[in-house]
């Protein structure tokens, strides 16, 4: 017998479950109590359909049911042992106190923290939550339970109405309903037609809202809120905003050149985000092949992948699930391009660009991954001449390392050290990749280097890190995660200069982009790349035409911005556009250009934060108050669009004003501390070049 | 009661570069005062020292008004700290200006027959001083939508950093603090408002502040330090209720690089100009004259190059190069190059060339840019980028000009200056059968001067004739180069150097 948690909800009471509130929802006597059930065994009898395709929601439902379980696959298992197995092989499969980073992690935030364990708990540790029993230090099932099938199989809200609830942090809601009993086909039995009506038992496990796409930021959104940093509120990660930004998701107002593949896609199937090229799952959760008898309705026999593939290539190496880890990696593989080229003398430049990352690159918490450039010459003899970001002896990176992340600081202005986000104050650097953004390191290179390498290396945690979290009980392979290289480029090197032979038109743009991005001295550099990539881009290339209006606006020509899109019919041309007006007070076109991007795209964030600004701008703080109540709407969160709503609102006269007030000097970044911060991080840390300049460690 | 009827000018433009985040895109800031008379600044000059993603702006103004409080508003993108804002002494302004400044040579033909003199050095010069604090002024913000976010002071200033959630909060307040601001002020504050930006007001007590010789006020130039991807001065909010032109200096420092505009025309005044000897007495208006026709010829919208050079050197020099120290009070502790152990530099308001200095003694190149500005001729910031070296206006061995006049050149390093020439040709007997002409130097018996244009907002214009002191020829300006004068006893005149 296995000791199970099983959850009841009383009729009346929301008829649902609601993790966030989870102990205002105990105090409810009655309403929900947790009892030992015993576990459904091997024995117990699986209803089986007496002829294919012919369930359906009209039918009686079956008479067996099993409870929601937290606990692992739960019953799940018996009747999809593939799909758990792959579960089992998930980061999923982890609860807080079974991966020992965050083991350590948790235990060090119930010493500095413990009246606010629940921010861990609600997402890695449901099944001890339901509970009211999280502890690092708890034992059972539920300790090493992780996200369970129900939990994901459980949700009820439609997660995109993120505004009307502002959920994040794990606050999702899940119905406590049993699940009914599917049916199994016979060996043999084709597939179902996908319009088929569902079976009680999929309507029960794959409502629509599993499979929007918001479904995932219930716990991939986390904000650090006041009382979880003891200071002031942070936004924290923001994977699903990320996405939702970017040219996957079918907005990437600010992408120039777009990753293969993002196009947005009309016909995008039901159940998808409408208009995205690529969501959660298509990336995450790709189809592969299962048994027969586990296919459900897909007629190729495939089922999403729920190992859940990402960048957690270090806890499948501590399993020791080399298979895992293999396909972590080959995910992971090419999603970072890296272009190596030259623009000025004795210089490498690296051209990154996130190809195959829906979200800024690395993903996750933004406080413990390592992606750095190790960057080595030879001479034509083959001797070493110079390396850059290897590891120093005692495993840490060097500080003049370029690192691809964002440097969350506590307090003293020093990385936050350990998983330890409570201890955040501010973000003093930010170098990571964006879908489609792209972005140059530049490297000194020697006058006779005649070969460059470039890796991209990936570690979750560095030294500093694990001594931190690896307790005594911690198994050794804590101590040492793996340094995995997912990308890497090879160039020619002469007179240090690399040799590239003619480019594409493309690169030629990305490598201009992202030297517009850095310094002035940088942006000086893109005027001749952008030139070769006009002289070989074919006739009326829109990218040719958003590069030179990116270019333009970033040297202050608005005239030419104007010039450069006037014929370009894209939302992008008129993201550059209004950007470009609205720096030279232009204040009417600008607002006609962002109006006709959200035409186009109603519901681009930034778009509507420019809209709402512009609307006030241009005497129309109705239609100003309009806009910023859509994005929040989107997402309660942003900071832009509760300042335009305060603004609105007062100069409507509305009463409202002060409530909105309040929100919004809650929510207020707490700009002036950056600064003091990177300040103080700049002396602490003189060799990390990030914090000086956006292009180029030389 | 203080009557509130005032005129603000471009002060603003001093400020301009506290508009300093990357969306940040106007600029910033005006004077505002209790008095009936009119408040004028023509004339600013900002430096903007410059490393990586951080500059230093340091501004001085020209203040001509009544003698009453007054203020300085600002909008600012983040919540300046007392930490980020000094005052500095004045005379750090004039020695960057002198040194940057068009300046006037003279040269003595030496005597055919004789040999070369030798030059003496230019004499050290420069003192400087603090200001005075100031009582902080009551205010009550609360109930109008203005929030201070911060209060403290520098120098002769009281700096409030403010908030405001509503487009008239801010006017009210001021108005309500016996500022009056001019029409329009809430139109041109709102933009700022919107995108959440923090306004820094610095009052001064007239009373307390400083004044020259003539009484006129001199007030301390501020220094601020911010971040920014790129580098640019809006210059928006300096237009409002502009009268007449501003006439606007800008030096950026930069260890590698000369800059430019990237986003208006830039042109060079014309160098290696020969003049004639009046020019002496009215440098200014004559190169005031130069200039505005130079702007002209690009009707007006353009950014003048007047000086690119390293630091540490000048030839000639109408004041010593820039010190270490200098570079520190400008803004070199902020890149903690190894003087002070604090962020953002040594703790205290104030920074002066007493604070040690123990960095190395680096060399940066200085840019002077200069231009004369109107609503209709710098609509927009000015965005900087670095541009290539050039030389020009340069002497040679002998007191020859290297470049021809008007003449700017590609070079592995900066060297451009603006150089005029008055020469003096040998009037002295000829004592031997082949006199060598065309040798110069310094006088008969002194120093050979260097004479710096500066205050050149306020050199009369119109005073000079061009064509009537203007030896060389200058195409560009239409200028065919009135024939140098004869020398004594009918010798040839020495054709314009080179």
């Amino acid at each position: 017998m296995k000791t199970l948690l099983r959850l009841h909800v009383r009729r009346g009471v929301a008829g649902g479950l609601q993790l966030g509130l989870w102990a205002a929802v105990w105090a409810l006597p009655g309403a929900l109590r947790a009892e030992t059930v015993p576990t459904p065994g091997p024995a117990t009898p699986i209803a089986v359909a007496s002829a294919p395709g012919t369930a359906s929601a009209d039918e009686p439902r079956p008479a067996r049911v099993v409870p929601v379980d937290l606990v692992g696959p739960g019953a799940c298992a018996r009747c999809h042992p593939a799909v758990a197995k792959q579960w089992a092989a998930s980061t999923h499969a982890h609860s807080s106190l079974d991966n020992p980073w965050y083991r350590g992690s948790l235990r060090n935030f119930k010493r500095d923290r413990p009246a606010e364990l629940a921010f861990c708990g609600k997402c890695h540790d449901p099944a001890l939550m339901a509970r009211n029993a999280l502890d690092p230090e708890a034992g059972g099932p539920e300790a090493q339970a992780g996200v369970g099938c129900a939990l994901c199989h459980s949700l009820t809200e439609d997660h995109a109405r993120l505004a009307q609830h502002g959920r994040t942090n794990g606050e999702f809601t899940l119905t406590a309903a049993p699940i009914p009993l599917g049916v199994i086909p016979p060996p043999g039995t084709p597939a179902r037609d996908a319009a088929a009506p569902r079976t009680a038992h999929g309507e029960r496990v794959l409502p629509a809202e599993l499979r929007a796409t918001s479904a995932c930021a219930a716990c991939h959104e986390v904000r650090l809120t006041e009382a979880v940093t003891a200071a002031h509120w942070q936004r924290g990660q923001s994977d699903w905003f990320d996405w939702y930004d970017g040219p996957w998701a079918g907005r990437g107002v600010d992408v120039i050149l777009r990753p293969p593949g993002s196009e947005p896609d009309p016909k995008r199937p039901a159940g998808h985000a409408p208009g995205a090229a690529k969501d959660c799952v298509d990336c995450h959760m790709r189809k592969v092949a299962v048994p027969e008898r586990e296919r459900g309705r897909d007629a190729a026999g495939t089922v999403r992948d729920h190992r859940f593939l990402g960048g957690h290539v270090a806890l499948a190496r501590l399993r020791g699930d080399a298979e895992t880890e293999a396909d972590m990696v080959a995910h992971l593989k090419g999603a970072i391009a890296l272009d190596l080229t030259s623009a000025r003398p004795g210089h490498l430049d690296v051209v990154l660009r996130n190809i195959g990352v829906g979200h800024a690159f690395p993903g996750g918490t933004q406080d413990a991954k390592q992606v750095w450039l190790e960057v080595t010459t030879w001479d034509a003899s083959g001797k070493i001449l110079s390396q850059r970001g290897q590891l120093n002896d005692d495993g840490r990176l060097p500080e003049d390392v370029w690192l691809v992340r964002a440097r969350p600081v506590n307090a003293d202005a020093d990385p936050v050290p350990g998983r330890a986000a409570w201890t955040q104050r501010g973000v003093v650097t930010d170098t990571r990749l964006r879908p489609g953004i792209p972005q140059v390191a530049r490297f000194a290179v020697p006058a006779d280097a005649v070969r460059a390498r470039v890796r991209l290396n990936l570690r979750r945690f560095g030294p500093d890190d694990v001594a931190l979290l690896c307790g005594a009980d911690a198994p050794a392979g804590c101590r040492t995660p793996p340094v995995t290289a997912i990308s890497e480029a090879e160039v020619v090197l002469k007179d240090g200069q690399a040799v590239t032979g003619p480019r594409p038109w493309k690169l030629l743009i990305a490598h201009a982009m992202g030297l517009s991005a850095g310094l002035p001295e940088h942006v000086a550099d893109a005027a001749p790349v952008l030139a070769a990539a006009a002289a070989s881009a074919p006739p009326g290339a829109v990218e040719l035409a958003l590069a030179k209006g990116r270019y333009a606006t970033v040297l202050g020509r608005t005239d030419d911005v104007v010039t450069a899109l006037k014929d370009v019919e894209d939302p992008r041309a008129r993201w550059i556009e209004a950007n470009a007006l609205v720096a030279a007070f232009r204040f009417a076109p600008a607002r006609a250009a962002v109006e006709r991007l959200l035409k186009t795209i109603p519901d681009d964030r930034r778009a509507l934060a420019l809209a709402a600004r512009l609307r006030a701008l241009t005497g129309d703080p109705a239609g100003a108050l309009a806009a910023a109540d859509t994005l929040l709407a989107l997402d309660p969160h942003y900071e832009h669009a509760m300042l335009q709503r305060l603004l609105a609102l007062r100069a409507l006269g509305r009463p409202e004003a002060d409530e909105a007030e309040a929100v919004w000097l809650r929510h207020r970044r707490p700009d002036e501390l950056d600064r003091t911060l990177r300040d103080a991080y700049r002396l602490r840390h003189p060799g990390d070049h990030t914090v000086n300049a956006m292009v180029g460690p030389d | 009661m203080i009557s509130l009827r005032n005129v603000l000018t471009g002060a603003a433009i001093a400020a301009a570069g506290l508009c300093v985040a990357p969306a940040v895109q106007a600029f910033c800031g005006f004077f505002v005062s209790g008095a009936d008379s009119a408040l004028y600044n023509d004339a600013s000059q900002v430096v903007l020292m410059r490393k990586g993603n951080r500059t230093v702006m340091s501004m001085s103004n020209n203040y001509k008004g009544p003698t009453e409080d007054f203020a300085m508003v600002v909008p600012v993108p983040v919540i300046l700290q007392e930490q980020q804002v000094k005052t500095l002494p004045a005379d750090v302004f004039s020695r960057i200006d002198q040194l940057s400044a068009p300046r006037l040579v003279e040269y003595w033909e030496q005597d055919p027959c004789w040999v070369e003199p030798e030059y003496a050095p230019v004499a050290m010069m420069a003192t400087r001083g603090g200001g005075p604090m100031l009582e902080a002024p009551t205010d009550s913000a609360d109930d109008l939508g203005v929030r201070i976010e911060a209060k403290f002071e520098v120098g002769e200033y009281q700096i409030l950093i403010l908030s405001a959630k509503e487009a008239t909060g801010l006017d009210t307040w001021l108005r309500q603090n016996k500022y009056q601001i001019p029409s329009g002020a809430s139109e041109a504050l709102a933009p700022y408002i919107q995108q959440g930006m923090k306004f820094f007001v610095a009052k001064v007590d007239i009373k307390k502040v400083k004044r020259d010789a003539s009484g006129a006020v001199v007030l301390s130039p501020l220094r601020f330090d911010y971040e920014s991807a790129d580098l640019r001065l809006p210059v928006r909010l300096g237009l409002l209720n502009a009268q007449g032109k501003q006439d606007l200096l800008i030096y950026v420092l930069n260890p590698e690089s000369r800059f430019e505009a990237a986003n208006y025309r830039n042109i060079f005044i014309p160098s290696n100009v020969e003049v004639e000897d009046a020019v002496r007495k009215q440098f200014g208006a004559f190169y005031v004259q130069l200039f505005d026709a130079a702007l002209a010829k690009v009707d007006g919208k353009a950014i003048v190059t007047e000086y690119a050079w390293q630091t540490d050197s000048c030839d000639p020099c109408p004041v010593p190069p820039l010190t270490p120290e200098d570079l520190f009070t400008l803004g070199g502790d902020v890149f903690n190059e190894g003087s002070a152990g604090t962020p953002g530099g040594p703790k205290g308001p104030t920074v002066d060339r007493n604070t040690p200095y123990f960095g190395p003694a680096s060399s940066w190149v200085l840019t002077r840019m200069h231009t004369r500005y109107s609503k209709e001729t710098l609509s927009e910031d000015i965005v900087f980028t670095p541009a290539k070296p050039v030389r020009g206006g340069r002497s040679e061995g002998m007191g020859r000009s290297a470049e021809q006049p008007g003449s700017v050149e590609m070079a592995a390093s900066n060297n451009f200056q603006g150089r005029y020439i008055i020469r003096h040709y040998w009037e002295g007997p000829i004592a031997c059968k082949t006199p060598v002409f065309d040798r110069w130097g310094g006088p008969p018996n002194g120093l050979s001067p260097t004479t710096a244009a500066t205050d050149l907002a306020n050199a009369p214009r119109g005073a000079v004739a061009l064509g009537d002191v203007v030896t060389s020829a200058l195409p560009q300006l239409q200028l065919a180069g009135k024939p140098a004068p004869a020398r004594k006893g009918g010798t040839s005149p020495a054709p314009a150097a080179p």
